[in-house]
């Protein structure tokens, strides 16, 4: 049964993609393969976590279809490998997922046939497979028979002439060996496998810190160190307060500057301000790495170092403010809108290097949080159109428009950018490379068979 | 390491699977100059088998070379195999993508995949057959 699904599905994968580019194929795809392990493999469906990584799959299949990018496609891409590294262990953490999930596509059934010779040591071999009676059988007969049929079609004009006509083009060995790849992928996505030794160590290791599993440290030693990161943290404290300070003076100031000053003091500033805080983060992780949790009469120390997290992520949201002002001075643009995320991304993190150092956690626990929370700010960007949303604010809101800019962005904005130049008196070189990006999004969408639809297609038709 | 007395035939098979993947892979492109394509695929073998040789050798070999002794091959296989694979999926996916699927280079990379993770059966299969052998002798 499970032989005949996996054919069935190797078949209908053939039919979406071969000769295809990505489109309706990729998200038809995406619940084909939810289908399918639901079918083979329902039991391991019941548990949330997994539960959460198949709606993570199908938000990124739904959003290839309605605004197919090259976000959207990594995104699924990456969600499919979550999802069936979910399958193969729900327990272990993401990034290991991640892991199992490509070790499955890629090499599950190697894996079985490889168990398979291990268990023929054990008990008797099974028979072999006569290869030699095999070809005797096939291949005799149908040599000989292509040599007779070559001779009557010399002897016989009307049965050459019947010959001459079959079409051979129907048999197609590059089809054949896409529906085998894609026979190959069902049935290592449908008989999930796990590295075992890091798996099993990853779902081992919690998430707190056990004071029984630390090397013990002297009391002399661990006072010393507990002195250097209080002098450390006093230290980094006072220099940051007076960082925020000339930086707030600074943002008064920045309504002066020339576009070019200001984009240049937001990429340099952008820059160090992550870098800073990823060395923030390092440096509170080496201190609360061990012993120095657990020692008494630390509260200093963490009330210096929570400080020092406050601090730091204030002078995120100053920079955060700046970047903002920045875009709505001069509009979005992919560059600012990453900034932006990369913000965010810092602010997240060291929120969780406190939780870490608060509710005394270890580093797995930072590498597992973050790495969550990546995944789900990656799906959650998927189900937006970028494009479309930063070419429709700054034709509404920014007076210099970068037209170029917005023009050499996908197709996702063409409809848009030929609304705005129906509407609105534009200079006749960007005029006419409007209409040349739409005439081409036209021409590609009439192009595109079923497999490659979007949800452009649709617009058009009607 | 015993499974080293194996390794020349197992380079000759890994190179004549390689061969028969490859140009099965790219049978169906066009040729121009048809006529020679028997010679050309006769003459592949050549570079096949030194390009084959030369990565089992250097990729695959060492991790039998350099082994404790008290190490299966069977335990060399189930602790490397996941990370090779991944690796050698990652350089070919790369190779494919940024050559933007060119027919050749994927079928290139496609056979080494399948080569390299056959030979690594082929060698450790060896060593169970002996064990398999010892077994029922006894």
């Amino acid at each position: 049964m499970k032989k005949i699904i996996t054919l069935i599905s190797a078949v209908v994968f053939s039919t979406l993609f071969y000769g295809q580019n990505i489109g309706l194929n990729l998200s038809l795809f995406s619940i084909l393969t939810v289908l399918i392990i639901g079918i083979t493999n329902y039991k391991r469906f019941k548990n949330i976590s997994t539960i959460f990584k198949l709606i993570s799959y199908l938000i990124t299949a739904i959003t290839v279809f309605f605004y197919k990018s090259d976000l959207t496609i990594i995104a699924n891409i990456l969600a499919f490998f979550t999802f069936i590294g979910s399958i193969s262990q729900h327990k272990s953490s993401i990034y290991i997922q991640w892991i199992n999930g490509v070790y499955t596509t890629i090499f599950s059934s190697f894996s079985w046939y490889y168990d398979s010779l291990n268990l023929e040591v054990e008990s008797i071999k099974k028979e072999k497979i006569n290869y030699a009676y095999w070809i005797k059988i096939i291949g005799i007969p149908a040599f000989l028979i292509l040599i007779f049929i070559g001779l009557y079609r010399i002897g016989n004009p009307m049965f050459d002439e019947l010959i001459s006509k079959i079409d051979f083009s129907l048999i197609n060995i590059q089809w054949v060996l896409f529906t085998s790849l894609g026979y190959y992928l069902f049935y290592n996505i449908t008989n999930p496998i796990k590295i075992e030794p890091i798996t099993l160590s990853d779902i081992n290791q919690g998430n707190n810190l056990d004071k029984n599993t630390l090397k013990p440290v002297s009391p002399k030693k661990l006072n010393e160190e507990k002195q250097l990161a209080i002098v450390l943290m006093s230290l980094l404290n006072l220099l940051i307060i007076f960082f925020t300070f000339t930086y707030v003076i600074h943002l008064t100031e920045i309504h002066n500057m020339v576009a070019f000053q200001l984009s240049k003091q937001v990429h340099n500033g952008v820059n160090a301000l992550i870098f800073s805080n990823l060395l923030a983060i390092a440096i509170i992780v080496y201190f609360f790495r061990g012993n120095l949790n657990f020692l008494e009469k630390n509260y200093i120390l963490k009330n210096l170092t929570f400080s020092w997290i406050f601090l730091n992520l204030s002078v995120v949201i100053i920079t955060m403010i700046l970047n903002i002002e920045y875009i709505t001075s001069f509009g979005l643009t992919y560059k600012r809108i990453g900034v932006l995320f990369f913000l965010t991304a810092t602010s997240i993190a060291l929120i969780t290097t406190f939780i870490k150092v608060y509710r005394i956690k270890n580093l797995w626990f930072l590498f597992r949080k973050n790495t969550q929370i990546a995944f789900g700010v990656l799906i959650l960007a998927t189900t937006i159109n970028w494009d479309k949303i930063i070419t429709y604010y700054n034709i509404n809101n920014i007076e210099k428009i970068d037209l170029k800019y917005l023009i050499k962005l996908s197709n996702n904005n063409t409809f848009l950018l030929k609304d705005y130049s129906k509407k609105n008196k534009i200079n006749g070189k960007s005029k006419t490379d409007i209409d040349i990006k739409h005439s081409e999004y036209i021409e590609y969408l009439n192009k595109n068979s079923w497999q490659e639809m979007v949800y452009d297609n649709l617009k058009i038709k009607k | 390491m015993k499974s080293s007395n194996n390794l020349i035939p197992i380079l000759f098979k890994a190179s004549a699977f390689a061969t028969i993947l490859f140009w099965i892979l790219i049978f169906s492109e066009k040729f121009e100059s048809e006529s020679f394509i028997i010679a050309i695929l006769i003459l592949s073998i050549i570079p096949i088998l030194i390009v084959c040789s030369l990565t089992i050798l250097f990729t695959i070999a060492p991790f039998f070379l350099f082994k404790k002794n008290n190490i299966s091959n069977d335990e060399i296989f189930k602790k490397y195999i996941p990370y090779y694979s991944i690796i050698i999926f990652g350089i070919s996916t790369y190779y494919m993508i940024s050559t933007k699927f060119n027919n050749i280079v994927c079928a290139f990379f496609i056979t080494a995949f399948f080569t390299l993770i056959k030979s690594w059966i082929w060698i450790c299969k060896t060593s169970i057959a002996r064990i398999n052998h010892y077994k029922f002798k006894n």
